[in-house]
């Protein structure tokens, strides 16, 4: 009799543990597809950036072919891509690149044949639109994280996090100076 | 002691308060957009920059269009953005607008900054495309249409008509994407102006082909006659990319829209940042 009042208080108590771990355990793990979303958002914008690169390069390089140094920065930057492994890896070396394109742009401001250029202009449209977007994925990205990571620190789920190997994510930075999507003007 | 301590949380208080309102105005502020208008229209002139006749134009363009297509084609005309970067205030409005189909995303937002706009400065005006319309309208392509229908006229200073060109340009490539007959609707006639041009037009296309098919079958005829294996002429050779070329987009939906003759509400679409601004 008094074994069996045991027994029931024990399954009651394993009850009372289980479904807490497994209700945040799937909290977790929906929370972080939704940051693997995100993130793989942000990817396809950094690639579709990627393809537009060599076509903008080739178009400044008809205009402005001395400005060898600008064009090396860009093709180191993409090959520190190319080599990149983590993700925060991966994020210095996007960042390096958005600032080398901007750079880039900037230089094309002293080349009036090459801002009258259409095939420059559609460029530099896709450019700044592809940077727009990467800034909204970037903010959208941010924002699960920081949903995620709150999950992750907060108590008691920070328990079955580090238990079941749940680690915070890391934040999608923006380069000090990139917060703005470089604007396109022709003065018009 | 008292004091003292009264002193510290006088001091708590202020640091409190200098942190909300670094965030208050920080990262984490949105910009103030309008709230939804009341009943939610296609042309929402709150600053007051269009004449009536183009108004109520694009008013029965954008109507036409989203009962054709479900799309929804959007203009607002604001006094300023807050201080806020007009891709980040488009966005913004955008997102908690909802334009567009939820499901397809297909909405467009023509955003003017009246304030940039009359000092002629960068961030006067921008196309925000949804995700679902961004194959119809590629960036390059929203950022000629804001060059050669809305600043050239802006260069005259007439407002009205830079907006009301730039409405059509983008109405017409919403047109085409769901290849919409323009001359179903009396309203939608009015685009054949603004269709995009830089198309093949599909007779040359056509004729290409013919002629290929002509030119093919004569060298066949003549490569019977004397083989030679490795001919630049050669079937191989020739066929293939003309045939496939030439044929893009397309693919649209139909259907959807809504019975009635109102605009509805908006569908609750979302944009990922698409678009240009100048």
């Amino acid at each position: 009799m008094k074994g069996k009042g045991l027994l029931i208080t024990i399954i009651v108590i394993l009850v009372l543990l289980v479904i807490p771990i497994l209700s945040s355990y799937n909290g977790l793990v929906s929370k972080e597809e939704q940051v693997n979303n995100k993130w793989s958002q942000i990817e396809t914008q950094l690639t579709r950036r990627a393809d537009l690169i060599p076509n903008l390069v080739q178009t400044v390089k008809g205009y402005a072919q001395h400005e060898e140094s600008i064009f090396t920065e860009i093709a180191d930057a993409r090959a520190r891509l190319a080599g990149a492994g983590s993700t925060s890896d991966r994020i210095a070396a996007e960042n390096e690149l958005t600032g080398a394109l901007s750079r880039l742009l900037a230089i094309a401001e002293n080349y009036p044949d090459l801002k009258a250029d259409a095939n420059f202009r559609q460029l530099q449209d896709e450019l700044a639109g592809t940077e727009n977007r990467i800034a909204v994925a970037r903010k959208d990205y941010n924002d699960v994280v920081t949903v995620f990571n709150s999950t992750v620190r907060r108590f008691p789920t920070v328990l079955i996090a580090n238990m079941l190997g749940f680690g915070q994510k890391v934040y999608f930075e923006a380069p000090p100076g990139a917060a703005e999507v470089p604007h396109v003007d022709f003065g018009l | 002691m008292m004091k003292k301590v009264r002193f510290l949380g006088k001091k708590i208080l202020v640091f409190l308060l200098i942190v909300s309102f670094v965030f208050a105005t920080g990262v984490f502020a949105a910009p103030n957009i309008p709230p939804v208008p009341n009943p939610p229209g296609p042309v929402n002139d709150f600053a007051k920059m269009l004449k009536k006749e183009s108004l109520e134009q694009m008013e029965a363009v954008a109507l036409a269009l989203k009962k054709a297509s479900g799309s929804e084609l959007v203009v607002v005309t604001v006094e300023n953005l807050g201080g806020y970067p007009i891709e980040d205030y488009a966005l913004e409005l955008f997102r908690s607008w909802g334009l567009g189909d939820k499901s397809k995303h297909n909405g467009v937002l023509l955003l003017i900054n009246k304030e940039h706009a009359l000092t002629d400065k960068s961030g006067r005006v921008r196309i925000e495309v949804g995700y679902g319309l961004e194959g119809a309208i590629p960036d390059g392509k929203a950022g000629r249409i804001l060059d050669e229908y809305v600043l050239a006229a802006w260069e005259e200073k007439d407002y009205d008509l830079g907006i009301y060109q730039g409405f059509m340009a983008i109405a017409a490539l919403i047109a085409e994407e769901y290849q919409i007959d323009l001359n179903s609707d009396g309203d939608l006639a009015i685009l054949g102006d603004y269709a995009p041009a830089d198309d093949f037009p599909f007779w040359i296309i056509l004729l290409i082909f013919v002629f290929v098919i002509i030119l093919n079958s004569f060298i066949i005829r003549n490569s019977r006659k004397k083989p030679r294996r490795y001919s630049p002429f050669d079937n191989d050779h020739w066929g293939g990319p003309f045939i496939g070329g030439g044929f893009g987009g397309g693919g649209g939906f139909k259907g959807g829209g809504f019975g009635g003759g109102g605009f509805g509400g908006f569908g609750g679409g979302s944009s990922g940042g698409g678009g240009a601004s100048r």
